[in-house]
C-alpha cells in the first residue's frame, strides 16, 4: 500500500475527478461501504454541475427563453464542465458565458446569441451593483455651473450600456413575451441604457451613440471626450439628446469641481 | 474574541429560526411572520448594493439575524482566497450579524471553485490547517465564528480520527464554536456507518453555539445505503429522534429549520419550525 496522499495531493486528485470525470489515484483511498468510490466521487461532480448550472439559468433567462430549457440546460453544462466557476461567489458565475456562447460553431446561426448573453448578463450587474444618490434638477444646475465647460459627470454605479447591430432591447423583451411581440431582426443596431429603479432593472433603447456616450462617461472621460466618441458614430448628435436619457432617469450622482492640478493641465 | 459583534441589532435567542430564502422574502416583509430569528447566506450579500441589502437592512430591523457562508472553503490545501475573505469581511463589518459561521469543508483549489461543501481526511494535517484557516478568518472578522459539519458521501480510508474529534479538537485549538447539524450528523451515519449518538455524546455542550436541522433524500441503485443532504423536504423521523438527544445531551441552543430546494410555502418551514421548539421547551433555556 503506498503511503496515503497529501492533503493537496487528495485535494487536486479530487478536482480532477470533478473536472475530468476520473481520478484513479484518489480510489483507494475512499472507503466503498457498498457503493462504487468512483460512484461516490460522481455524485459531487453531477452536485457541482447541477448548482452552477442553476445559478447560469438565474443569470440568464432570456438566453434560456430563446434556447429552450433543454439546449440551455446543455450548454450551460458543457460551460460548468469546461469554465468552471472562478468565485466562491456564484454571482460572479458567467461573466465570459456569451463569449463562450458566441464561440460555438454550433451556435454561429444565432448571431444575435452573444448581444443577448451580455444583456442578460448586464442585467445582473445593474441589480447587483453599490447604491447611490441621483442630484436632483437644482444641485444638478449648481453643479454645473460651478464645474466649468467641460466637466467630468459621475453616473450612478448602477447605470449600464451597451450597443447591438440588431435591435437588441426588443429581442430581450420579446423573449418575455413571445405570443404577443414580434421581433424584426434587420431592424438596425439598437442601443440599451440599463439602470436600477425600485430595487428592478429598467431598460430604455438608446442610440448607440448615446451608448458610447454613456460608455465614455463611465470611464471618466471629460464630456468633450464623450461627445466626441458619439460623435464618432453619428456626427450631428448633440450635447442636449445625449444627456436627455441620464436627466430623464436621474442617472448623474455627482459632477467633481476640477482640483487646480487637472485645470492646469 | 466575541461571538456575537458589538454593534449587532439583536441576539440570537435560544428559540427555532427559518433560513431565509429569497422566494420567502417578500411574504416575510409582508406579513412579518413571528420566527425567532432568520439566518441568510453571507454569499447573497456580497454585492455592493442593490435589492438584497435592502431586504437585508429591513429584515435586520425586525429579527435577530445570522449570516452563514458556504464559499469561504475553509480546508482548501492551497490557502483561503483573499478576495473572498476580504469581502466577507466587509460584508460582516455592514450587517453586524448577530452570529457568523461557515462550513467544515474545503470547496477551491486554485482559482477553481467547486460551489459545494466537499470533505476533508480527517487527519492531522487537515485539522492544523484548519485551524491556521480558522485563526486567518477570525483575525480578519475579529470575532468568533461557528463551524457547521457538512454531510459526506466520501469517507476517506487514511483519516487518523472520528469526525466528532476532527470537530472537537478544531474548536479547542482554534477558539471557534461549532455549528452542529443534526442532519448532516445522521446523513454521514448512513452513509459511512458511524455512531450518531456516540458523535453528539462526545461533543462539549459549551462549545456547540447552534444546530441546524433540514431534509434529506435516500439515493437508490447504488448498491448500499445512500443519503443526500438535499434541504428540499421535511425533517426525517429518525432526524427529530437525534435532535431529542441533542437536546436532552447538549441543552437547549439556538436552533435552524434549513430549507433550500423545492422549498414549500413558508407555513410548512414555520411548522417545521414549531416541532423544533416543542423539543426545546423540553429542556430549560440557556442563553447564548
Amino acid at each position: 500500500m503506498p503511503a496515503p496522499p497529501s492533503l493537496s495531493e487528495l485535494q487536486a486528485g479530487f478536482a480532477r475527478a470533478m473536472i475530468e470525470g476520473a481520478a484513479p489515484e484518489l480510489l483507494p483511498w475512499i472507503g466503498a461501504r457498498g457503493i462504487e468510490p468512483a460512484a461516490r466521487l460522481q455524485i459531487y461532480r453531477n452536485s457541482i454541475l447541477a448548482t452552477q448550472v442553476d445559478s447560469l439559468l438565474g443569470s440568464f433567462p432570456a438566453v434560456e427563453r430563446m434556447l429552450g430549457a433543454d439546449c440551455f440546460d446543455g450548454w450551460a453544462t458543457r460551460y460548468a464542465a469546461w469554465h468552471g466557476s472562478r468565485s466562491g461567489n456564484l454571482q460572479n458565475l458567467g461573466d465570459d458565458f456569451a463569449d463562450y456562447l458566441q464561440a460555438q460553431p454550433e451556435l454561429a446561426g444565432l448571431t444575435w446569441l452573444g448581444d443577448l448573453a451580455r444583456l442578460d448578463w448586464l442585467r445582473q450587474r445593474t441589480i447587483l451593483a453599490a447604491d447611490g444618490d441621483a442630484l436632483d434638477a437644482a444641485a444638478l444646475q449648481a453643479a454645473f455651473d460651478a464645474a466649468g465647460d467641460d466637466p467630468r459627470v459621475q453616473l450612478l454605479p448602477c447605470m449600464h450600456a451597451m450597443s447591438a447591430d440588431f435591435p437588441l432591447l426588443d429581442l430581450w423583451r420579446y423573449t418575455e413575451s413571445p405570443d404577443q411581440l414580434s421581433v424584426a431582426l434587420d431592424g438596425g443596431a439598437q442601443g440599451v441604457l440599463l439602470w436600477r429603479e425600485d430595487g428592478q432593472v429598467a431598460m430604455q433603447a438608446c442610440s448607440p451613440a448615446a451608448v458610447a456616450f454613456f460608455i465614455a462617461l463611465k470611464r471618466s472621460e471629460r464630456l468633450s471626450v464623450a461627445l466626441a466618441a458619439a460623435q464618432a458614430i453619428d456626427p450631428d448628435v448633440s450635447i442636449e439628446a445625449l444627456l436627455g436619457p441620464l436627466l430623464g432617469a436621474a442617472l448623474i450622482s455627482d459632477i467633481p469641481i476640477p482640483d487646480c492640478r487637472e485645470q492646469d493641465t | 474574541m466575541p461571538l456575537a459583534h458589538p454593534g449587532c441589532a439583536q441576539p440570537i435567542p435560544t428559540a427555532v429560526g427559518i433560513g431565509l430564502r429569497p422566494p420567502h422574502i417578500e411574504h416575510v416583509l409582508e406579513r412579518r411572520p413571528d420566527v425567532p430569528f432568520f439566518e441568510l447566506h453571507s454569499e447573497n450579500l456580497f454585492c455592493a448594493g442593490g435589492p438584497m441589502w435592502d431586504v437585508f437592512e429591513q429584515v435586520r430591523r425586525d429579527y435577530p439575524v445570522s449570516l452563514h457562508g458556504v464559499g469561504l472553503s475553509l480546508g482548501s490545501a492551497d490557502g483561503l482566497d483573499p478576495t473572498h475573505l476580504q469581502r466577507l469581511r466587509e460584508v460582516i463589518g455592514r450587517a453586524a450579524p448577530a452570529l457568523v459561521s461557515e462550513h467544515v469543508c474545503w470547496g477551491a483549489l486554485g482559482s477553481r471553485h467547486f460551489n459545494d461543501l466537499l470533505p476533508l481526511p480527517y487527519t492531522e494535517e487537515a485539522l492544523s490547517l484548519m485551524v491556521e484557516h480558522v485563526d486567518q478568518l477570525q483575525h480578519a472578522l475579529q470575532r468568533r465564528v461557528l463551524l457547521e459539519n457538512v454531510s459526506s458521501y466520501i469517507h476517506y480510508t487514511h483519516s487518523t480520527m472520528p469526525e466528532w474529534e476532527f470537530l472537537a479538537a478544531l474548536a479547542r485549538r482554534s477558539g471557534c464554536g461549532l455549528l452542529l447539524d443534526v442532519n448532516n450528523i445522521y446523513v454521514n451515519s448512513i452513509n459511512h456507518g458511524i455512531d450518531a449518538v456516540r458523535y453528539i455524546d462526545s461533543i462539549d455542550p459549551t462549545m456547540v453555539g447552534e444546530i441546524h436541522l433540514a431534509g434529506f433524500s435516500r439515493k437508490q441503485g447504488l448498491g448500499g445505503p445512500l443519503l443526500i443532504d438535499t434541504h428540499d423536504q421535511r425533517v426525517d423521523p429518525a432526524v427529530w429522534q437525534l435532535y431529542a438527544h441533542a437536546v436532552e445531551r447538549l441543552g437547549a441552543k439556538p436552533a435552524l429549520i434549513e430549507w433550500d430546494q423545492q422549498l414549500p410555502a413558508f407555513d410548512v418551514l414555520e411548522d417545521e419550525a414549531r416541532l423544533a421548539t416543542e423539543y426545546l421547551h423540553a429542556c430549560a433555556a440557556e442563553p447564548v
